[in-house]
């Protein structure tokens, strides 16, 4: 081997050193000797290295003998490891070692010494599979990171499907059981003909079959909740009203057992209130019902008061008690089934309304002595109704004048909202125009000129917003008022954000309506009377102020129109359930809501927005749970509205 | 780019801003995945996405976001997950910037579709260097202004950069970063 071959050599690798046959160094390459000083010329290659591999070298011959094996070196101060291998200069005489740092040794046993990238050859593959690994462990930390993760969703899937199984298996026990008393009971009546036998089997039937859709209820209530599906609404209602309507609903049942049921408010209450009455006369419902299911003879109380930033209902009874043991259980779903009562019972409401109470941000406790009584605390966190100051000052103000002048356009795609609207506002000495959707309207105002405009937003064609939108870039637009079915706190700012100066909401109101023109339009020259509902409105009595409204021979022909309306929209409403189109669905729901609303079907109208909110949130369970009585409650509906007679009518039979 | 990038932004993210901040960038991008594998190589649109939301969630400009994470990126993140190759490339800015591509070549032979960007050192004088700088990619010449801030506190020395001289080529992007370099100690 030449010098100029061995100079190719130190090009090649980082480590080279010369060893001749009595084992002396030579030719060390510099970076060699600065990282291990005891490598010297003329020091022996076995006092400055100890040969790892191949192992047991102890000879020059030894080391000529294995010049196809790798060798790796330590050196004896422990400080530098070497990788290479022996290539013979002169066969038997001298011998030449080519290396380069042995990587893995330095890392595990001198990681302090400072090695450099130049250290390695580019041919060395060591400084790559250090990188490689490297990143290799770093993403088996992030897989057993991910798999840790996965282990613990599946535990808490597990866990979470055992909790749904348990309450299936509890569920499905106690549909069963009434089931079982309503199949007995129809059995036996089949074959009973004592009519006092017939009537206790009847009774048995109803009662298990009531008991039965309480379970039913319950589940879909729980699943709604425990799914994050149940919505809160927030709307302004009057609290009196409520517990008056709660007092009306328990009463019955209250008298037939000689229990006085009654409601109180502390003085300076609120009138309204801001927030979810349906869940609240929910919750009141179940709790007073309870009351006077465990309170055979005395008195159940609703008061309402004032506590700390909350509303306080209080429910107290002179009932049966409950012990301490089960007091830690009343909130549990099944328990208490019958306990201490006469009465049939599933045990569930206590649960859905501990769930409700929770899902409106509040708490209910329970105290209660065994044989003297239980009270019930529920505080809710509601607010006080901005509307209670507008009524304030409204009072104040004094009587709006009734008789107005101006151009309006309204606009609604239902014909029967929209001759009803038509004639209360003729009545109120305004002309008016119509138009059935946001196109026609934006086509009228841009050739007419009005003092205000009505816009129905769910509408074909184009929706009450876009051409609310579209009417406010025409020159000196005029106003244009939302006429809206959805509630909620912040309905206010949404339609002024969209474009709209007011919002009113369907069915009309005389107060809100007469309200709203005032703003817009001029006082007329006549004053017409006006007929102001401040009470509690029913189907006849509403019936009873639009013939006041419109006239006899006008409301006969509004009737008429709405009848055959609704009982179209009603066939369309069905047949897109039917057909699962979900979409149809809720424009129809929204459509009828409204209208039978302006009829006073308020329960049916209720039904119809609770279809819409479940249709929008494709929530097919809900919209089965009102859809199925919808057509004999829509026909009971349009059967009295049908029957009801003007004066003018019933004169004429 | 390789999982290990997206890895690094999502740590830094996390120990600066948290899990919900970090959470609106993944759904901002529109990355369908908040998890990234060090080492498989994702698309570059992953990457920049995730970069451009970033920028946006923690309204910052999107080069001051690309210099933060090159800063992080050598300062936190490589030494981190990398030190000791850290250690090998350099013992000072210049060092370890001559000894970049070094570095980057020897990646490429074990992770497949790597394109590493190319640093070449022209020293001007004991204070001054021009970084040339070019890559396949566009846009990042903010991440290594990031880069050279973090190197200049790894080695104890402020790195101020002077000028950036973008040089046009036909593919990707080239940028003469001119820095002055003081040693702490100086």
């Amino acid at each position: 081997m030449t010098e100029s071959v061995l100079e190719l050599l130190d090009r090649l690798f980082t480590f080279t050193f010369t060893i001749d046959d009595t084992l002396s160094l030579s030719r060390i390459s510099a970076r060699l000797g600065n990282l291990c000083p005891d490598a010297l010329c003329g020091s022996n290659f076995l006092e400055v290295f100890h040969c790892h591999r191949p192992a047991g070298i102890s000879s020059f011959k030894e080391l000529s003998a294995s010049d196809q094996s790798m060798f790796l070196l330590i050196s004896r101060d422990k400080n530098l490891a070497l990788k290479g291998q022996v290539l013979p200069i002169k066969e038997g005489e001298l011998y030449q070692f080519v290396g380069m740092p042995w990587l893995a040794w330095m890392n595990d046993n001198a990681p302090e010494v400072q090695l450099h990238l130049r250290d390695f050859p580019k041919l060395d593959s060591q400084m790559d599979q250090e990188f490689y690994l490297t990143s290799q462990q770093s993403m088996v930390r992030e897989l057993e990171s991910v798999n840790a993760k996965l282990t613990q969703a599946e535990e808490d899937a597990k866990e979470a499907s055992k909790v749904q199984s348990d309450l299936f298996a509890i569920m499905s026990h106690e549909m069963r059981t009434p089931l079982n008393g309503v199949i007995s009971a129809l059995s036996l009546l089949r074959d009973e003909n004592d009519p006092i036998e017939r009537s206790k089997l009847t009774k048995i039937a109803n009662e298990s079959a009531d008991n039965l859709l309480s379970v039913i209820n319950y589940a879909l209530d729980y699943s709604k909740i425990d799914a994050g599906r149940m919505d809160l609404d927030s709307d302004d209602f009057s609290l009196q009203g409520l517990l008056e309507s709660i007092i009306a609903v328990t009463e019955g049942r209250a008298k037939a057992k000689a229990v006085d049921v009654s409601y109180s408010l502390e003085p300076g209450l609120p009138k309204t209130v801001n927030g979810d009455a349906e869940k609240l006369r929910q919750v009141l419902i179940n709790v007073v019902g309870n009351a006077i299911k465990f309170t055979d003879a005395g008195k159940v109380e609703l008061r309402v008061a004032n506590y700390n930033d909350y509303f306080r209902f209080i429910v107290s009874d002179t009932g049966c008690g409950i012990g301490q043991d089960d007091l830690d259980h009343i909130f549990d779903p099944f328990w208490g089934r019958s306990k201490g009562s006469s009465e049939s019972s599933t045990g569930l409401g206590l649960n859905i309304v501990k769930r409700l109470v929770e899902l409106m941000s509040g708490q209910i406790t329970v105290e209660s002595t065994e044989g003297a009584g239980t009270t019930f605390y529920i505080d809710l966190p509601f607010e006080v109704a901005a509307s209670a100051e507008v009524e304030k000052v409204d009072t104040a103000k004094g009587a709006l004048p009734s008789y107005l002048s101006g151009r309006v356009l309204l606009v609604d795609d239902n014909q029967t909202n929209l001759m009803l609207g038509k004639m209360i506002l003729e009545k109120y000495g305004i002309s008016v125009r119509t138009a059935s959707n946001g196109k026609e309207a934006l086509d009228i105002v841009s050739d007419v000129t009005f003092d205000l405009v009505l816009m129905d937003i769910a509408m074909p064609v184009m929706d009450g917003s876009t051409a609310c939108q579209e009417i406010n870039r025409l020159p000196s637009p005029p106003p244009v008022i939302a006429l809206t079915a959805n509630v909620g706190p912040k309905l206010a700012q949404e339609y002024e954000k969209i474009g709209f100066k007011g919002y009113l909401k369907k069915p009309l109101e005389n107060d809100s309506l007469l309200t709203e023109l005032n703003i817009w339009l001029k006082p007329g020259d006549t004053s017409v009377e006006l007929i102001t509902s401040g009470k509690e409105v029913n189907r006849a009595q509403v019936l009873t102020d639009l013939v006041r409204q419109l006239g006899e021979e006008n409301f006969a022909r509004v009737k008429a129109l709405f009848l055959e309306e609704t009982d179209r929209r009603l066939i369309a409403l069905l047949s897109a359930w039917v057909r699962r189109d979900l979409e149809v669905v809720r424009k129809e729901s929204h459509t009828l809501a409204s209208s039978v609303g302006s009829f006073g079907c308020d329960d049916l109208s209720w039904r119809l927005k609770q279809i819409e909110r479940a249709s929008s949130q494709s929530d097919a369970t809900e919209i089965i749970k009102y859809m199925k009585d919808i057509e004999t409650n829509a026909r009971t509906a349009l059967e009295a509205v049908s029957a009801f007679k003007t004066s003018e009518e019933g004169q004429n039979e | 780019m390789y999982g290990l990038i997206h890895t690094a932004l999502r740590e830094m993210v996390l120990e600066h801003h948290g899990e919900q901040t970090w959470e609106a960038i993944v759904i901002e991008s529109g990355v369908p995945t908040n998890s990234f594998l060090t080492m498989r190589s994702y698309d570059d649109e992953t990457t920049l996405a995730l970069i451009g939301a970033a920028s946006k969630i923690l309204a910052l400009p999107l080069d001051r976001s690309l210099e933060a994470f090159g800063e992080y990126w050598i300062s936190s993140f490589a030494p981190k997950e990398y030190g000791r190759l850290l250690d090998h490339t350099g013992d000072s800015p210049i060092e370890f910037l001559q000894n970049l591509d070094d570095l980057h070549d020897r990646i490429s032979t074990s992770f497949t579709n790597f394109m590493p960007p190319s640093f070449r050192v022209d020293i001007m004088d004991a204070n001054t260097a021009v970084v040339r700088y070019s890559s396949n990619r566009e846009g990042l010449t903010p991440f290594v202004i990031g880069i050279l801030e973090g190197l200049g506190k790894r080695f104890g020395t402020s790195i101020t950069v002077s000028s950036i001289e973008p040089v046009e080529v036909p593919r990707g992007e080239q940028s003469n970063i001119t820095i002055s370099m003081v040693k702490a100690s100086d």
